[in-house]
């Protein structure tokens, strides 16, 4: 009776046993796909996410001309890297996008590519909702039009702007940028921009630069270089000179199909006297921002020809 | 003893059956799931071509390579420079700038005469961007101008044409 039992206790214990771990196997093999389905997930999300926000700025660039705003809702608090690569015919744009699900930010690594896409703005911004707005970048002609992105939670207060950027900015009606005529009329929180006065932003509208502690942000283009001044006070010195670069690629390409242009109307006998040899061989030479000043004369010059040539090329 | 041997072997055999079952049932129902996911990505991927498309030939009229700025008068909206679209053809470098598979201009109520160096302006079609994909079309309608002398006069021509952008449709 004794030997009976033991033998049946040794009959039980094996086959428990060996359920036992093929089960826990099973399940240890159903809890690892399950967690790499979510993070496969997370990581389609923020793709998705990344190439919806190259895709939705598309109507942001409609009319030349005008600045234009939009709103950008996002389902859950996101995290916006923005980078950017000068490297080839016309440069990178890329941007990262990770999304909070459950309290935790995906760790996904993916970053969306896009060559036609100018966007300015901090390193990382994170937020629910964004404000991106557009301004053209003429010089001389139209070159690309540029995007800020701003969150909506942050604030920048601008002390004591020019007449025609506080009218611009109050034209926008972005809850983000504020104009107030003393610095003290800032709230606690907000980044101080200052036309005129010493803050942590100080912008030199006059002379065409942005000072942020020891970086100096050049800016230059028609209308007084607004478009990158605004490049300037959003982003961050590695971007913005890399955007800036990104943006001397396609002034060089567009010259070069504009002089290609002429060539054609003049077969028509229309003729044009616009010169692109000086523009083109600054560009060549074209290092950072602090070349666009004196870039500028030649720029002028071309604007000048276009104007008073028979047949305007833009 | 051998009788009790042969039952619990038994027993065991029963029990890895029924795991190896199970398990099966599982990578099944797993196979079908991800394969299911797997159909609604793609759809998504093709649903943000389509939108990329659609909104993209919507803005194209009014960029800095197409635009007809201030050369035909006042700044309009929808109009493309010809002279310009030609250059820009002539030009490359711009294959992948758009992110879209084929970019074309085709004159409405115009021949299949694909424009060149050669033919134009006598031509009808404006192949910009051409990858030899096959894919999807979106247009949208625009003013296609350009400057013509007439008996020894410029004059500006414009014509009505259908801006075309199509996206790739991935099959497999």
């Amino acid at each position: 009776m004794k030997k009976r039992n033991k033998s049946g206790f040794l009959e039980m214990s094996f086959s428990w046993m060996f359920a036992l771990i093929v089960g826990a196997f099973i399940l240890f093999l159903a809890i690892f796909f399950i967690v790499k389905f979510v993070n496969t997930e997370q990581t389609s999300s923020d793709i998705q996410a990344s190439k919806s926000l190259g895709i939705i700025t598309n109507p942001l660039e409609t009319l030349s001309g005008e600045s234009k705003v939009i709103s950008l809702s996002l389902s859950s608090q996101t995290k916006i890297y923005n980078g950017c690569e000068d490297a080839g015919e016309f440069g990178e744009q890329l941007i990262r996008i990770n999304q909070q699900a459950l309290g935790k930010y995906s760790d996904s690594g993916l970053e969306s590519s896009f060559e036609n896409k100018y966007f300015f703005s901090e390193n990382m911004i994170e937020d629910k909702n964004f404000y991106l707005f557009s301004k053209p970048f003429e010089f001389p002609f139209n070159v690309a039009d540029l995007v800020y992105i701003i969150p909506q939670t942050k604030t920048y207060c601008f002390v004591n702007p020019p007449k025609e950027i506080s009218d611009e900015i109050n034209n926008l009606k972005i809850k983000s940028i504020i104009n107030v005529s003393r610095q003290t009329d800032c709230g606690s929180e907000s980044t101080k921009v200052c036309f005129e006065g010493n803050c942590e932003i100080n912008v030199n509208y006059n002379s065409g630069y942005v000072q942020k502690g020891n970086d100096r942000f050049y800016f230059e283009g028609l209308d007084k270089g607004k478009a990158l001044m605004y490049g300037a006070i959003f982003s961050e010195k590695r971007l913005y000179e890399c955007e800036v670069q990104r943006l001397m690629k396609k002034t060089k390409k567009l010259a070069e199909v504009y002089e290609s242009k002429k060539g054609i109307v003049q077969l028509n006998g229309c003729s044009s006297n616009v010169n692109f040899d000086s523009l083109k061989s600054s560009i060549s030479a074209y290092k950072d921002s602090s070349d666009l000043t004196p870039m500028f004369s030649s720029v002028n010059e071309i604007k000048k020809q276009n104007e008073i040539g028979v047949c305007r090329l833009w | 003893m051998v009788k009790k041997t042969k039952r619990s072997q038994m027993k065991i055999q029963q029990t890895a059956f029924m795991l190896i079952a199970m398990t099966l049932l599982f990578v099944l129902a797993g196979v079908f799931f991800l394969g299911f996911k797997l159909s609604g990505l793609k759809k998504q991927a093709l649903s943000l071509e389509e939108n990329n498309a659609l909104l993209l030939v919507s803005k194209l009229a009014n960029s800095p390579e197409f635009s007809c700025e201030n050369s035909f008068g006042t700044k309009r909206t929808n109009c493309v420079d010809e002279d310009k679209v030609m250059a820009l053809k002539n030009n490359g470098g711009y294959s992948k700038f758009w992110g879209s598979s084929n970019i074309e201009i085709r004159k409405v109520g115009g021949s299949e005469r694909e424009c060149t160096a050669g033919s134009y302006p006598d031509c009808d079609v404006i192949k910009v961007s051409n990858t030899q994909q096959r894919g999807t079309y979106v247009g949208n309608f625009v003013a296609l101008c350009r400057k013509a002398n007439v008996k020894g006069y410029i004059e500006d021509k414009c014509e009505v044409a259908k801006l075309l952008v199509s996206y790739e449709v991935k099959n497999g």
